[in-house]
């Protein structure tokens, strides 16, 4: 952190702060003067110690900025928590905008923080927190008694106090956000790379104490630093034993099978996906120039060219104001490198999500990394517009990305122009809605914050959708409603735009600018798939030395809620038993249960160790259910989803268990789709079962 | 459509750049620590059996500064250390001090073979009060605790003294023997945890700050519901 103060030339000459403090001191060296060790030679430092002590300052300027741009990371997610916040806190739920009625329902609950009215989903429990953290743990002692509640907003914000180190400081540290991306690329490999390179020991997964969030775009967030946290543990696992780790996924259709990755332990990687071949030689600083010819030859619109730095950041830094871009230089740390590397990565709101997407898809870790410099990549981002005039309704500026290693499509609004005014103020109050056609209407909705009072709002939100494959990808169109809230009544429709998502390339970030068109009825073919429940990331791993199956279950995606509100409570019920006539033994876990409302795409990152039955050799006999389950307000459970694995199951399912007995120690990832079983009574039986059968569950970590 | 190899390549680079970054913020809190004594007390050897669990007699005196970075996991949370060590002698001094107003934590340390070094340790402590943030934690270390009674010039009971006097924790430790190194650096991480816990003075506006440093794209929309906590 001392760079901060802009002191990089610290060893030169102190402060006139410090020596008027020592004057001050009637203690220490200002007054005895002599000290035993004290050299002849004393303030002179020989021109090779000064290059010593260079480098180690720069080794030093690495790691701050990497705090910095972890904290800036921090920092963002908290305010797009913020920006995500709807309702006022006095009769609405700050976070949800939930209205609090007088007589019926729960009585709100006041933050601690902010004094501001929240619902009972949207607040934490902050002694509870607290003592799960075991950071607070005097704090909550004490006040145990009483308990105390925090929005999610404030309990982020101290989480964020704590983490960033501005506890300490009494305030924030200086941090880089995510679009400054590029300053930090730029000023990582000016610096001579550190002989020290440090490799950690696989930690667990990122942060299990962080309270999970039911808000949509922070438990989208912290997916991301979740996710990484994983895949660093499995991918460095992955250099230790000599790329022994298999991580996979696979589109439900396996069409995709060329998207799966393995270790390969040789430095250069090769990954193909679809027609897309991307294979990278090992030295990637000459790649450099390459790069740019061969993205100036893809793009329509926008050239990126190497060092042409204004022009191309306003194509295709995703419409940031110019005068936005002006002034975020000035505010950068050096000015020098910006303009240089800003070419390289366009500073897009997400493009740390993003990157860290594609960084954790790839599973090829080399150590030497650390040593070796190599650029940051750019994106080429394509402006698709049929905006000329903007039509009766308006138009709206959106970019898709889809990214086929992660399957996640990644759509982020940007603004809308020139709405139709749809309240008698002669303004609106749009937000957008996203719908995945064809699909069920509730696991495939999703929305943006509402803006009040305005034609022409921003939104700059990204909204995920996960598990998304190929083939939906070639099947599937995003429809994109703007739609004008209003507070009391139905809400208005403003005006759609459909794309057809076959159109996106992988790991292309396409602006769509677009204008709006009036309703369209869907077609019976865009609507609910009856047979769509959602889908569910989750690894498996046979552990020979204790006969323990370890399942992780990641993630959740487009969860269709059974209940009859909008609302999905889920909770994942993993069954293992022996699939023989007979056997009624049931090993049976269950994650946690996910209060998040209106979250269809809930990340678990839970792990659950189940003891094999007669020991390990019978693991091939086994069977694994696993299920989704929905809770309802009055209590009762409703199965969502379930899957079944073992030797009897077929295609994607049959794949994973064979990949996971026949490998025993390795992790193995996939993506699976949820179906309603012909048996419902079975899978419910069998979860009960597991009620009387539970086996101490291991802390949420994953442990390999 | 065709694809250009080149983005591909370009993406990959970024990807690896971009996987050791992730990889690199895999912790939940950071900690600098600051090694601190006068001149071949054993501040690096002490940093290199913690940090490498290595040790090596032969001396070299250390050039202004150095650091190293070790994660740890302590009461559930991972720890990204840096820990700085530093040169003793006085000439690097400007050097050394600048790092001490970064620094959560301090290793006072010296020599229980070298009266000089344990006299020093009062000049020290008033280094850390000018130089360093008020609620930085200090432990006092008396190092090379594996020397034998006849080498010894400094008791036990007077570094214990010292330290009671100073309000400093204290141990007796060997980098060479490996006798409470790491226990030093466990009882360090704590005492800043501890102190982090019961950190009261929260500023809710963290992120809302940034309103003068982060750019927003003009539109006003700050009154439309936004936490404002």
């Amino acid at each position: 952190m001392l760079s901060q103060n802009g002191q990089n030339n610290l060893w030169v000459c102190p402060s006139d702060r410090h020596l008027m403090l020592r004057s001050k001191l009637d203690a220490g060296w200002s007054v005895r003067g002599i000290q035993p060790d004290k050299k002849q030679h004393s303030h002179s430092v020989s021109p090779e110690e000064m290059v010593h002590i260079k480098r180690v300052i720069a080794r030093a300027e690495n790691i701050d900025v990497s705090e910095q741009k972890r904290i800036g990371s921090m920092v963002q997610q908290l305010e797009s928590m913020r920006k995500i916040a709807r309702g006022d806190g006095v009769t609405r739920c700050i976070l949800c905008s939930e209205e609090f009625r007088k007589f019926v329902g729960a009585s709100p609950l006041i933050c601690m923080d902010c004094k501001k009215k929240m619902c009972q989903k949207c607040c934490v429990d902050f002694s509870t927190v607290s003592t799960l953290q075991n950071v607070q743990r005097k704090h909550s002692n004490k006040a145990s008694k009483s308990t105390t509640w925090l929005c999610k907003i404030c309990c982020e914000s101290r989480e964020v106090w704590k983490r960033s180190g501005a506890w300490f400081f009494r305030g924030l540290p200086k941090y880089i956000l995510p679009e400054q991306n590029p300053v930090i690329v730029a000023s990582r490999y000016d610096v001579r790379p550190s002989n020290n390179v440090y490799v950690y020991p696989p930690s667990e997964d990122a942060n299990p104490h962080k309270p999970a969030f039911g808000q949509q775009s922070s438990s989208r967030t912290y997916s991301h630093y979740k996710s990484i946290g994983r895949r660093r543990s499995s991918s460095s696992e992955s250099s230790d034993n000599d790329g022994s780790v298999i991580e996979r996924r696979r589109s439900r259709n396996a069409s995709s099978s060329s998207s799966a990755i393995s270790n390969a332990s040789s430095p250069s990687l090769a990954v193909s996906y679809g027609a897309m071949s991307l294979s990278s030689s090992t030295n990637f600083g000459e790649d450099y120039r390459l790069t740019s010819a061969f993205s100036r030859h893809g793009s329509n619109n926008s050239n990126p060219s190497l060092g042409v730095s204004p022009q191309r950041r306003r194509v295709s830094g995703r419409r940031k104001k110019l005068k936005k871009t002006a002034m975020e230089e000035e505010n950068l740390p050096k000015n020098d490198v910006t303009e240089e590397s800003s070419s390289t990565i366009p500073p897009t709101k997400d493009s740390l999500d993003m990157s860290s997407l594609h960084s954790s898809g790839v599973k090829q870790t080399n150590d030497d990394s650390a040593s070796s410099p190599h650029i940051g990549g750019s994106y080429i981002e394509r402006v698709y517009t049929d905006v000329d005039n903007a039509g009766p309704l308006g138009s709206v500026e959106f970019t898709a990305l889809h990214d086929p290693i992660k399957l996640a499509l990644h759509v982020t609004v940007i603004r809308a122009r020139n709405l139709k005014a749809m309240d008698l103020n002669g303004f609106s109050d749009p937000y957008v809605k996203l719908h995945l056609l064809p699909g069920s209407k509730k696991s495939s909705k999703m929305r943006t914050r509402t803006k009040f009072k305005t034609l022409n709002p921003n939104f700059d939100e990204t909204l995920t959708y996960w598990g998304i494959t190929e083939s939906d990808m070639s099947k599937r169109k995003l429809r994109l409603m703007v739609l004008d809230e209003d507070r009391f009544g139905h809400n208005d429709f403003i005006g759609e735009v459909t794309v057809t998502l076959r159109h996106l390339t992988p790991l292309e970030t396409k602006i769509f600018n677009m204008a709006l068109d009036y309703h369209h009825t869907l077609k019976k073919s865009d609507e609910e798939d009856d047979n769509e429940r959602g889908r569910l990331l989750f690894s498996l791993q046979f552990q020979e030395d204790d006969s323990t199956l370890l399942v992780n279950i990641a993630r959740c995606a487009g969860l269709v809620p059974v209940a009859r509100n909008n609302a999905i409570d889920p909770q994942v019920k993993v069954c293992l038993q022996l699939d023989e006539p007979g056997s009624n033994e049931v090993m049976c876990e269950k994650t946690e249960r996910k209060k998040s409302t209106r979250n269809t795409n809930p990340a678990f990152q839970t792990s659950v160790k189940l003891p094999i039955i007669g020991g390990g050799n019978n693991l091939v006999k086994c069977r694994l259910d696993i299920s989704v389950w929905d809770k309802d307000s009055f209590g009762r459970e409703h199965l969502v989803g379930a899957l079944e694995l073992g030797i009897k199951s077929k295609g994607n399912e049959l794949r994973h268990w064979f990949d996971c007995v026949k490998h025993p120690g390795n992790i193995v990832e996939m993506w699976h789709n949820l179906t309603f079983p012909p048996d419902p009574e079975r899978i419910s039986a069998l979860a009960s079962a597991g009620k009387r059968r539970r086996t101490p569950r291991l802390p949420r970590k994953f442990v390999s | 459509m065709k694809h250009e190899a080149g983005v591909e390549m370009a993406n990959s680079s970024s990807v690896q750049q971009q996987q050791k970054d992730a990889a690199d913020q895999n912790f939940d809190f950071m900690f600098k620590l600051l090694i601190i004594g006068n001149s071949s007390v054993g501040k690096t050897s002490f940093l290199f059996r913690y940090a490498d669990d290595s040790f090596t007699s032969a001396f070299v005196s250390t050039v202004g500064i150095d650091f190293k970075v070790k994660t740890v996991c302590r009461q559930d949370k991972r720890l990204k250390l840096q820990i700085w060590d530093t040169a003793g002698q006085e000439r690097y001094r400007t050097i050394t001090t600048a790092y001490y107003r970064g620094a959560m934590g301090f290793i006072l340390m010296y020599d229980i073979t070298n009266q000089d070094s344990f006299n020093s340790v009062h000049d020290w402590s008033t280094q850390i009060k000018t130089y360093s943030w008020d609620n930085a934690q200090v432990i006092m270390v008396g190092n090379k605790c594996d020397m034998n009674d006849e080498d010894r010039t400094v008791e036990t009971e007077q570094g214990q003294k010292l330290a009671d006097q100073l309000g400093f924790e204290f141990f007796e430790a060997s980098a060479k023997d490996n006798i409470n190194v790491t226990e030093v650096f466990e009882k360090l991480v704590d005492l800043i945890c501890d102190k982090m816990s019961e950190s009261q003075d929260f500023d809710p506006n963290i992120g809302n700050a940034s309103k003068g440093t982060r750019l927003t794209d003009g539109n006003a929309d700050g009154g439309s519901g936004g936490c404002a906590c």
